[in-house]
């Protein structure tokens, strides 16, 4: 039976490091532990699951599995069916298990795409209707995601248990193709037609893996975030049950996050970030903590490897152990894109912790992003 | 790799001129080149509205419509392609589908016309 079913085994690799320029011996250590933090398991994404003490612009950016996000988990393998076969074949692996509810099961999927869709073109993804509520429920339609995934404990640490988390993702308003992207797009269709007109088929690919490496291919890839308004939504929640028992199921973590943001064909970007997050606290009293944070981004790429950025974030903490609190952190930073999988940024600013310092301190972090393994579950935003 | 699909049509012609569109779905993106009995006709690239003859000049004749799609979507791992020929019978949009067998693969779509007279139509 073929199931249609595609399990990706991906992993991310992103190695953040934090450089105190205060001292020599501090510069040592944290370079020291820069070469070390290469070397040892990937800490996953940037938004770093389940750790919402911490907290950067990026993490704010509604995340592609909400589920995964909020229990706290990064698969490395998820399952997503391609199918509507596929799907059911998935859901069915969740009843099959005699010890009940499976322990690690990660699954993805975007109904819309479950299907063929001839009628689909390359445009409809930045396309309008005459009316935006047509425009809004296409837009929703095509791009609604769901994430569900199970982890072998809770959040208090008890192994005997599961917790299940429940994830929704989609794009409001798509923003539109910029006159860059159409350019590039009719130059890359006119040199895939020159690839079809050879025989036989060999040549044939032997000129698409020259187009796939070339860079009129690279620049249409970096060119595929649409320009004008686009809006992103994101939400989810996780439940644990302790001891598998549903009686003492509770809910342990839900969240919001919204993101509306602007772009114009000169590279001029302008972001604005909101999530909402509740969460038991991991105390023996499991007093609910909620976390608004409110983030803002001007972003600028003059040219498609080198951008620069403008940002701040706000936090306000209520409930839980702790008093209610605000803080804010602001920035700017330097990114440079030195190949397909490796960024190094520059980044200098208030960080959150020194909201707790008498006096504020002003850090400066440097950093290196590295991505690998086979073709990225990141989508080029569209 | 690339992968083939290969597609014959007999296609019914009579007075009109015959024109070709081609649309690449699933979000995907493609090229194609055109040849009339081996002849190319138009540029490669996108084919939209393409005078291909006079329906009566063409009976007998093959167009061979050669359609590269490289699986460049997230989304998904289909690709289809839409034939449309105005001026002739049938007048509806022939659609081929084909979904790779490994994400990032191309799909070469090979599809044959063969223009024959309509019937009561004068070659």
């Amino acid at each position: 039976m073929n199931l249609h079913v595609r399990q990706s085994h991906v992993r991310q690799r992103h190695v953040r490091q934090r450089l105190s320029a205060h001292s020599c011996r501090g510069l040592i250590a944290a370079l020291a532990s820069l070469v070390s933090s290469l070397l040892i398991a990937p800490s996953g994404s940037a938004q770093d699951a389940g750790d919402f003490t911490k907290l950067t612009l990026d993490d704010l950016r509604p995340p592609l599995s909400p589920a995964f996000v909020l229990l706290g988990v990064e698969p490395a393998t998820v399952q997503r069916p391609t199918t509507p076969r596929g799907l059911s074949t998935a859901f069915l692996s969740l009843v099959g298990e005699k010890q009940g509810v499976p322990k690690n099961f990660a699954l993805e999927t975007t109904p819309f795409w479950l299907v063929s869709r001839p009628a689909f073109a390359f445009e409809d993804y930045y396309s309008h209707d005459k009316r935006w509520i047509e425009t809004l429920a296409r837009t929703v339609k095509r791009s609604s995601a769901f994430s569900l995934g199970t982890t072998p404990h809770t959040l208090l640490k008890d192994t005997i248990g599961t917790s299940i988390g429940l994830g929704y993702r989609n794009l409001l308003w798509p923003g539109r193709a910029s006159d860059k992207l159409l350019r590039l797009k009719t130059a890359y269709v006119r040199e895939l037609g020159k690839c079809a007109d050879l025989e036989p088929t060999p040549k044939i690919e032997e000129c698409r893996q020259k187009l796939l490496k070339s860079p009129l291919r690279d620049t249409l890839r970096l060119s595929l975030e649409p320009v004008g308004w686009k809006v992103q939504l994101a939400g989810g929640i996780s439940a644990a049950f302790p001891q598998d028992t549903v009686q003492r199921g509770r809910i342990d973590r839900a969240g919001v996050w919204l993101s509306p943001s602007y772009r114009t064909d000169a590279g001029f970007e302008f972001i604005l970030l909101t999530r909402y997050l509740s969460a038991q606290g991991e105390s023996v009293d499991g007093k609910r903590s909620g976390y608004l944070d409110n983030g803002l981004r001007l972003l600028w790429t003059p040219v498609t490897p080198l951008a620069l950025s403008i940002e701040a974030a706000a936090r306000h903490v209520t409930g839980g152990s702790d008093r209610s609190m605000t803080s804010t952190r602001y920035g700017s930073l330097i990114e440079y894109r030195a190949s397909s999988d490796m960024y190094i940024f520059y980044a200098l600013g208030k960080d959150f912790a020194a909201a707790r310092l008498e006096r504020n301190r002003l850090l400066s972090t440097i950093g290196l992003n590295i991505g690998y393994g086979p073709k990225p579950i990141i989508r080029v935003d569209k | 790799m690339t992968e083939d699909v290969t597609l014959e049509f007999d296609y019914f012609v009579g007075k009109k001129n015959v024109t070709l569109t081609v649309f690449i779905g699933d979000g995907q993106i493609g090229g194609s080149s055109v040849r009339l009995d081996g002849q190319l006709i138009g540029d490669p690239g996108e084919i939209k509205d393409l005078l291909i003859g006079k329906g009566r000049a063409l009976v007998g004749k093959k167009l061979l419509v050669k359609t590269l799609v490289s699986d460049d979507s997230d989304d998904t791992d289909w690709t289809s392609v839409t034939y449309t020929l105005t001026g002739g019978d049938p007048n509806t949009p022939i659609t081929a589908r084909h979904k790779v067998e490994t994400s990032g693969n191309g799909v070469i779509y090979r599809t044959t016309f063969v223009f024959k007279a309509a019937a009561g139509a004068t070659p």
